[in-house]
């Protein structure tokens, strides 16, 4: 028998990289992403307060029209601070709005502008986050399902549909949904239910094939596990048919003001899904491609060689790397659901964010903008760092280097 | 708009299936095809059948039309025929000469309400009828709507994309042939930018200067800037470094002759073909724009304020709604299959 | 009396879908293998060895089926057709493989402690702890310092002898009977290869494993082999004992693969000798035998005859008519020889 001596002296060079400083590296890593968002803020700052100096005529004018008293157009200025020279409001600005004095608005009713920002954004960020949770609940499993039948109908059919979505405009999107919840509610229960069915009774097709390649023992038990399933899906199918909820064409209830909590769910849920939609088609074809990808390398194979069954190669081999794309895209579709938000808040007609920069664009209320165009590249940025940071703490692969 | 630069992945149609031999074979998907084709039009026609099967068998129908095709197409081809890319190119181009032609079609009216004083409103759409898709509530034909805001989306939308490719593409292919420090200063702008929500950008900028079709497309076109300065500059930047650049150097072609010649034929190719993906992107914030009120204002018709005018009768009159909301989302649709397309032709294979 | 053979492979076929062509990598390939013994399987890439290893592992891909009248017995029962309760169960456990490169078959995400507890809490039903134990355990008996900090590291924090010997222990994990070695040691140092190798011996004599080693390299596969069977083109050309194979006494094939090994005691400057001509197209195999086209000894009878599998010696046999004539006496003189030094040559005297 040859001397197996451990092979104590192989230590891989990277191994003794290693101990020295991963700290250090996360947090120059996190340094680099801030000054790039830190820039971003900075020019749409700049950007935003400039933009003032391109109101043809008077500020002032342009904001209260032309039939406002001559006080009141003062107001407007003194608030404008138009008498300042312009490098001074800049600073005097965004002083204030480091210190979060946005200002005030121009038109009356006169508010503090962060005042009205604080009131709004629980709204807009109560869509946005059930937008993303709905989006990667529903768009992970699909493609884990799609990625595993690669090229098979099914696969084709989803792939195609998302596909499709992307093409369709948020407030298209959301014009769609209202009439089909909102005013053909019957059609889409009457949907939802015999999609419930189809799949239940396709859950029975495919068990089949299975159980008979059981044990004789062994077959009533799947088959039972293989019924049980169907049922439950044509139960909660039919649950759904029978008390569908009724969705309100707009209008938002609060949280903090409803007695019956559904209530807010209910408002909250078709803006919601109008972004999640979209998003949801983002994420699966993202995803679906990288993880159809993942499953033909070595390592899945060497894993199915080990006899590991196919729900573990498609939740631990394959998602795990498949997983840093999608964060990824996850994080630069929050630029583009703040902005779809704005649009389902106009359509929705709901207090968020969104609508009041609409409504301030069309008062011409240029503080409110500017505020308004901070607090969104504030969270923005914010957003950005969390999913920077998790994606460095995800991939053991970026931590070392 | 960054997630334009994924990468381009067709309908899973073409490359992906595992080839199976069609039953039938020609015969069959010429039955198929033909089936389909009368399934799509009873689904859009047939009026008697509730809405939700009518959907249906129009959505079965679309699908096996096109299957169907391009079964047929590629056995008689005698190689793979992509049937989805001809029929979006040919959508597009029908597009285009209707816009142009506009004047010329015979079209109900579009925007002067005075002229629709006797029309009949809110009517249906019938296909066969002098309102193919129907009328408004002020007698104003819809289908003219839509032919005259296609002129506005393709306008601003080719305009946006020129300013945005000139401007873009010039500071893309000077910050990727010349690197050194403004290279740096270029690309960290134009990333961090990318990003951000286009949409509030443009809503402030709408906020200043009032809403026209020159300001819109000249907003537009900044918005797109940084997305062609980083495509022009990374395809600058692997050019660059391939043989026949530096074979030009070596016979001391200077700076400027090595630009034109050498990079910038190469660098067209592929901002053509991302150009098609953009305009949809243009398109769409411009229809999103006019939609909230922000664009270009009635009467002059634009996608956008069409579909918002119909939101408070679409209950009981979905087609004020559908009728231009279908035409955006297929030309939205058609300008996303072709780009792709487009960029899986001819993208540079450096990667 | 003959005990049962671990493995029984009768008529293994396998039919591969590409485009719209149906191949076969692997043809009628049979063999058998008894408890401890080791079998090599020698081929050039391309010759069907790895389709073959995947095919008796289940791991297919899935444009690839196994033909029907194709059989695999373990222990007399047939794999194919075992009920699902025992399939579960079967690969990983029974029959285990290493793969070729070891950088690639680990998943380079998870740690090495999750993936070599995976069978073991899967097949053996193993707590997490006492999983960790094992796999501890496992990695020691392979060679590898501080086993319990392995378990924590990931695929790139060790070197590439190191990963081999963990694919080898997790390969081990479960106490197989029968091992698959896929070119082990191909992507290795060749410092490395020869104590992957000894590893695998002594794991082998320890737990009485049988082994099927499959490699390109004759001279590997002939030291380390009881049995050795050549393939060319799907096919086993030759199949006989190591020594007798390693004799070049057999296939054209196999003498040319000898010949094209270099010989430390050959004088400095030799050439070395490559095989004539290209492995064959799956997709348009000549009529005959598939080495006729690169054979020396090719007449007309091998380009329209196909050769089959007989016996020329006491177990030892080959595909080649010039090799059966030569053997059964009739037939002209089969010299394989050349000016070399290290000259394999057949001479049969002419009856």
């Amino acid at each position: 028998m040859t001397a197996l001596a451990p092979v104590a002296g192989e230590l891989a060079p990277a191994d003794r990289r290693k101990r020295t400083g991963r700290a250090h590296r996360f947090l120059r890593g996190l340094l680099r992403t801030g000054v790039h968002l830190l820039a971003v803020m900075f020019f749409v700052s700049i950007g935003t307060f400039m933009l003032l100096e391109f109101v043809p005529g008077d500020p002032a004018v342009a904001v209260l029209g032309p039939d406002a008293t001559p006080q009141q157009y003062d107001e407007v200025r003194a608030e404008l601070g138009l008498d300042r020279p312009l490098p001074q409001r800049y600073a005097d600005w965004l002083g204030d709005a480091v210190q979060g004095d946005f200002g005030s608005s121009l038109r009356p009713p006169v508010r503090d502008v962060s005042g009205i920002i604080m009131s709004r954004l629980p709204v807009t960020l109560e869509i946005a986050g059930l937008a993303i949770a709905m989006a990667l609940a529903m768009a992970i499993p699909l493609a884990l399902w799609s990625a595993s039948q690669s090229g098979g109908p099914g696969d084709q059919a989803v792939s195609a549909t998302a596909y499709g979505l992307i093409s369709i405009p948020n407030f298209l999107a959301a014009l769609i949904l209202i009439f089909f919840f909102v005013f053909r509610p019957d059609l889409v229960r009457t949907f939802v239910f015999a999609a419930g069915l189809l799949i239940a009774v396709g859950m029975l097709a495919r068990r089949v094939p299975r159980v008979r390649r059981e044990h004789p023992e062994d077959r009533l038990r799947s088959m039972g596990a293989g019924v049980a399933g169907a049922v439950a899906v044509a139960g909660i199918a039919g649950l759904l048919f029978l008390s569908w909820p009724d969705f309100p064409r707009q209008g938002f209830v609060r949280w903090t003001d409803a007695p019956n909590k559904l209530d807010n769910l209910r408002s909250v849920f078709l803006p919601a899904f109008t972004l999640a939609l979209i998003e949801a088609a983002i994420f699966f074809r993202v995803l679906r491609n990288d993880l159809v990808t993942t499953l033909q390398e070595d390592f899945v194979l060497a894993a199915r060689a080990r006899g590991m069954p196919r729900r573990h190669i498609l939740l631990r081999e394959a998602l795990r790397p498949s997983s840093f794309s999608l964060v990824t895209v996850a994080g630069v579709s929050l630029g583009r659901l703040i902005g779809a938000a704005v649009i389902v808040e106009a359509v929705f007609r709901l207090p968020g964010l969104g609508s009041m920069m609409v409504d301030a664009v069309a008062a011409n209320d240029f503080r409110v903008v500017q505020g308004g165009v901070l607090a969104i590249s504030i969270l923005y940025v914010l957003l950005n760092l969390t999913v920077d940071s998790l994606y460095k703490l995800l991939d053991p692969r970026i931590r070392r280097v | 708009m960054s997630e334009l630069l994924l990468e381009p992945v067709v309908a899973p149609s073409d490359a992906t299936t595992r080839r199976r031999s069609f039953l039938g074979g020609r015969a069959g998907a010429a039955a198929l095809t033909v089936a389909s084709l009368v399934a799509l039009v009873v689904g859009i026609a047939g009026s008697p059948l509730p809405l939700g099967v009518r959907l249906a068998i129009a959505a079965a129908g679309a699908i096996g039309a096109v299957r169907g095709a391009r079964i047929l197409a590629s056995d008689i081809a005698g190689h793979p025929v992509d049937v989805g890319f001809w029929l979006a190119a040919g959508w597009l181009l029908l597009l285009l000469l209707s816009a142009v032609f506009a004047d010329l079609l015979p079209l109900g009216e579009a925007s002067d309400v005075s002229k629709t004083l006797l029309e009949p409103t809110l009517v249906r759409p019938d296909l066969l009828s002098s309102h193919p898709l129907g009328t408004d509530r002020q007698g104003l034909d819809i289908l003219a709507g839509v032919i005259y805001g296609a002129r506005v989306s393709l306008l601003v939308g080719l305009g946006a994309v020129a300013i945005g490719a000139f401007v873009g593409g010039a500071i893309g292919l000077l910050a990727g042939f010349y690197r050194r420090g403004l290279d740096r200063g270029v690309a960290i702008l134009s990333d961090s930018m990318m990003a951000f929500p286009p949409l509030v950008f443009l809503m402030a900028m709408v906020a200043v200067l009032q809403p026209s079709a020159r300001n819109v497309t000249i907003a537009l076109g900044i918005i797109s800037i940084p997305s062609y300065i980083r495509l022009v500059r990374a395809n600058t930047m692997t050019l660059a470094k391939r043989e026949f650049v530096l074979a030009s150097r070596a016979l001391a072609a200077d700076d400027r002759r090595i630009l034109l010649r050498e990079i910038l034929p190469n660098v067209v190719l592929p901002v053509v073909s991302y150009s098609f993906v953009i305009v949809a992107v243009l398109i769409v914030s411009e229809a999103t724009l006019s939609f909230l009120g922000l664009s270009i204002q009635r009467p002059n018709p634009t996608w956008g304020n069409l579909i918002a005018a119909g939101q408070s009768d679409f209950d009981q009159y979905p087609h004020l709604v559908f009728g231009p909301g279908a035409v955006l989302f297929i030309t939205v649709f058609a300008l996303n299959r072709v780009g792709d397309r487009m960029r899986l032709w001819w993208e540079p294979k450096s990667r | 009396m003959e005990p049962t053979p671990l493995l029984d492979v009768v008529d293994q076929t396998v039919d591969l879908v590409t485009g719209d062509q149906t191949i076969q990598p692997v043809r009628s390939v049979s063999f058998q293998l008894r408890r401890g013994e080791t079998f090599g399987i020698v081929g050039e890439s391309g010759s069907g060895k790895s389709m073959l290893a995947k095919s008796l592992m289940h791991i297919l891909p899935d444009n690839a089926r196994v033909a029907a009248g194709s059989s695999v017995r373990y222990d007399g029962r047939r794999v194919d057709e075992l009920p699902s309760r025992e399939a579960r169960h079967f690969w990983g456990t029974k029959m285990a493989m290493v793969f070729q490169d070891p950088m690639t078959t680990l998943n380079p995400v998870r740690t090495i402690g999750a993936q070599m507890t995976d069978p073991l809490r899967y097949h053996l039903k193993l707590s997490r702890s006492a999983a960790r134990e094992r796999a501890a355990d496992l990695l020691a008996r392979v060679g590898l310092s501080e086993p319990k900090r392995r378990l924590g590291q990931h695929p790139h924090e060790l070197s590439g002898g190191m990963r081999q010997r963990v694919v080898i222990a997790m390969a081990l994990s479960c106490d197989p009977e029968l091992v698959i070695a896929d070119e082990p040691t191909t992507a290795l140092d060749v410092t490395v290869q020869r104590q992957i190798l000894d590893l695998l011996a002594d794991l082998r004599a320890e737990r009485d494993l049988a082994m099927v080693l499959i490699s390109h390299d004759l001279g590997l596969v002939s030291r380390h082999t009881d049995r050795v069977a050549v393939m060319y083109a799907g096919r086993f050309v030759e199949h006989a004992a190591s020594a007798a194979v390693f004799a070049g006494e057999g296939h054209p094939y196999t003498a040319a693969l000898l010949d094209s090994m270099p010989r430390f005691d050959a004088p400095s400057h030799t050439r070395l000798r490559s095989i004539e001509g290209r492995p064959p197209d799956l997709r348009a195999l000549p009529a005959g035998c598939s080495f006729a086209p690169r054979c020396r000894y090719a007449d007309d009878r091998c380009r329209q005859e196909r050769p089959r599998l007989l016996p020329v010696g006491p177990g030892h046999d080959v595909a080649c008519h010039r090799t059966e004539e030569a053997a059964a006496g009739a037939g002209t003189v089969l010299a394989l020889g050349r000016d070399d030094p290290h000259e394999l040559s057949i001479e049969q005297e002419v009856g």
